[in-house]
């Protein structure tokens, strides 16, 4: 990515964090929590921090603008020291429902191949041979549209029906949230939850997705239990750094945002997450297939040259690499 | 009380006793019987065991305390887990016997939510944040019929029988006299420092047998399980590893042996290779920076969990690790070759 583009995004981004109330980081145990950070020019994590308040979290927010920001799942006597050292006293319990992880037909309209060696190309997941070279080595180019993002909600429902109903979550304790990208995360915050091992968790994954299932044990048949599809090494990782809720997303510029239980079968993730509500840009785009911003549907483009767009609309283009900045 | 003596009203029996430290005979009794709890773990000091234990209840509540005294001196991870191991199985076995009031009230003692179930062949439900730390531990981790999918699970209770409450709470207390041998201890008396170098002389001798061999036989590639083969498969034609088979790859690689120069090689195909970083993720879960130990392959239990255990054959099922793999494998191999 040109650096002028990098550079427009970051001062949108600072300007979002700005525009915040000094309340939008009340993260429970704000100083047990590790942060984590990925620069827009430096692509490595930043990690190890650690705040005192939402207040100065936000102000490293608006002077650094990082493409990403995370939060540690767990709490620690010493956030700041090193992964041996910190002293782990437990961590929210937490999903990660992703698009990534579910089929959906939906990929063969704006998902893309291109195979590393002969360069064919084509829409859909990669094939397991190039069907001109039978190389099996691909670069893939992935989207979001509302049936997969609406797929993924499916499963984060069917999640909190199983939290709910068979380990006893209570509403009060669960919050779900659109990632920003393709999915949702769930968090559970709850003491006794909160102690649990990586062991233990592994076994609420099992339990979720079905992985060890046996018959002899059960009245009723595999297909009558409910299931949901769930990133397996998120919930089982102790020390997992997370999303931050009220944080942009560096591949979208969208708002990693709190959809509400109670309604969350209307949560339209395209509208709730946009940062960036006034004002244009103008771009060159490369190629994209066609993607809807609130109201409003854009593209698809291709090779499109002094495009003006919605700022978030361009933004998300630009953070997904397929536009430039015109100048 | 005798059979319970963690409990915290035994705790406090003890020091309502008010047992005197300058009374060498009554505190010798006390050490000896120690002795013989901790030398019951191991079957050795065997002429002890004969010795006929104190039938003062006092001497015998005041040993439990003073044994763990003992083998926290000791210090050796071994003895700490085979001692409490038998102190936990000895509390299993009287807790079979006993009613729900003793059951339930050691359960609270380890702030258990359990309630009586009047559902054959149930007789407790168990909050699931129970019992999936205990049920997680020691053998249980490894039979199906403990894994949480396999159990009936409501509102955040297990349904459990009687024999099953007992055998988690078995490895509750296990874990819990594991963890007061972990506690500073600040002055031992000169007779109990004397018993500690004896246990630990005694100990010292019998280690060996105690631990298991270490694995030495290496597998050959013919000999990889089916879910390595499958990842190095991809690996050679350059596919994208997630992070979760990157790990299972190269320690399995790294535990048989082979070189992380090697190992970095396997994966120069893959499209977003960089020989350095490669190499700083080979040699760190090879051990062989910073964090020194090497790093483990995870259990096949939690390869299924990330979807990595693929095509699992016969073998597979008598195995717990994909690192045990080859050794199964070997004997119908030699046996072709005769
Ligand atoms: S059972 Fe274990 S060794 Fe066999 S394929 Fe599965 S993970 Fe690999
Ligand atoms: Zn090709
Ligand atoms: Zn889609």
């Amino acid at each position: 990515m040109p650096l002028n583009s990098f550079q427009l995004i970051k001062e949108n981004f600072s300007k979002y964090y700005h525009t915040l109330g000094e309340d939008a980081f009340l993260l429970s145990l704000i100083r047990q929590r590790e942060f984590g950070f990925i620069l827009f020019d430096k692509k490595i994590m930043l990690r190890h921090k650690s705040f005192k308040s939402s207040e100065a979290l936000k102000g490293f927010l608006i002077s650094l603008a990082p493409s990403d920001a995370y939060f540690s799942a767990a709490f620690y006597e010493r956030p700041t020291a090193s992964m041996t050292k910190k002293g782990w006293q437990g961590a929210d319990l937490v999903f990660d429902i992703d698009a990534d992880h579910i089929p959906t037909p939906c990929n063969k309209r704006h998902d893309k191949w291109i195979c590393s060696k002969c360069g064919s190309t084509d829409n859909g997941p990669s094939p397991k041979k190039c069907p001109n070279c039978r190389e099996e080595k691909f670069e893939t180019q992935t989207w979001i549209c509302d049936d997969c993002l609406e797929s993924a909600k499916t499963e984060t429902i069917k999640l909190i029906e199983i939290l709910e109903d068979d380990f006893g979550v209570m509403k009060s304790e669960i919050s779900a949230f659109f990632s920003g990208h393709r999915g949702y995360h769930i968090h559970i915050e709850n003491e006794r939850v909160g102690s649990l091992n990586s062991m233990a968790r592994k076994e609420i994954v099992d339990y979720v997705m079905g992985v060890g299932f046996k018959k002899q044990f059960h009245k009723l048949a595999r297909n009558r239990r409910k299931e949901a599809k769930i990133d397996t090494v998120v919930t089982m990782d102790i020390h997992r750094l997370i999303r931050l809720v009220g944080s942009l997303h560096g591949k979208t510029g969208f708002i990693k945002t709190k959809a509400s239980l109670v309604n969350l079968d209307k949560f339209d993730p395209l509208k709730e997450a946009i940062a960036f509500k006034k004002g244009e840009i103008v771009v060159n785009v490369t190629e994209a297939p066609e993607f809807r911003i609130g109201d409003v549907t854009f593209g698809p483009f291709k090779n499109v040259y002094h495009e003006e767009l919605p700022t978030a609309a361009a933004l998300f283009l630009l953070c997904k690499g397929v536009a430039q900045v015109v100048e | 009380m005798v059979k319970y003596p963690f409990l915290p009203q035994v705790r406090k029996h003890i020091a309502e006793l008010g047992i005197d430290i300058n009374d060498l005979g009554e505190l010798e009794s006390i050490v000896d019987r120690a002795k013989v709890r901790i030398a019951a773990t191991f079957e050795f000091l065997a002429h002890m065991q004969n010795q006929v234990p104190y039938k003062r209840t006092e001497v015998e509540i005041a040993s439990f305390p003073v044994a763990i005294l003992v083998v926290t001196g000791v210090k050796d991870k071994i003895l700490t887990e085979r001692y409490a191991l038998s102190e936990a199985k000895r509390v299993y076995s009287y807790l079979l016997k006993e009613k729900d009031e003793i059951i339930l009230g050691i359960a609270e003692f380890f702030e258990w939510k359990i309630h009586p179930s009047k559902q054959r062949p149930f007789s407790y439900v168990v909050d699931f944040t129970n019992y999936l730390p205990n049920a997680t531990r020691g053998r249980l981790v490894h039979a199906p019929e403990w894994k949480l999918v396999n159990r009936q699970l409501s509102k955040g209770q297990v349904s459990v029988t009687k024999n099953e409450v007992c055998r988690l709470l078995q490895e509750e207390i296990k874990k819990y006299i594991e963890g007061r041998t972990e506690e500073k201890i600040t002055k031992t008396p000169q007779i109990i420092q004397d018993v500690i170098e004896e246990i630990k002389a005694e100990f010292l001798k019998r280690k060996p047998h105690l631990t298991e061999f270490d694995q030495k036989i290496q597998a050959k590639e013919s000999e990889y399980p089916p879910c390595i083969m499958h990842l190095l498969d991809r690996t050679t034609k350059g596919q994208h590893l997630s992070h979760a088979e990157r790990f299972t790859l190269v320690t399995y690689l790294f535990q048989q042996g082979v070189s992380a120069d090697r190992i970095v090689n396997l994966f120069s195909n893959v499209s977003d290779f960089r020989e350095d970083k490669t190499r700083y993720q080979v040699e760190h879960l090879a051990g062989q920076r910073g964090s020194r130990t090497p790093y483990k392959t995870y259990n096949c239990s939690t390869l299924k969990t990330h979807g990595i255990c693929v095509n699992p054959d016969p073998i597979c099922r008598t195995i717990r690790n994909p690192l045990t793999y080859h050794l199964r494998k070997k004997p119908t191999r030699d046996k072709e070759k005769k």
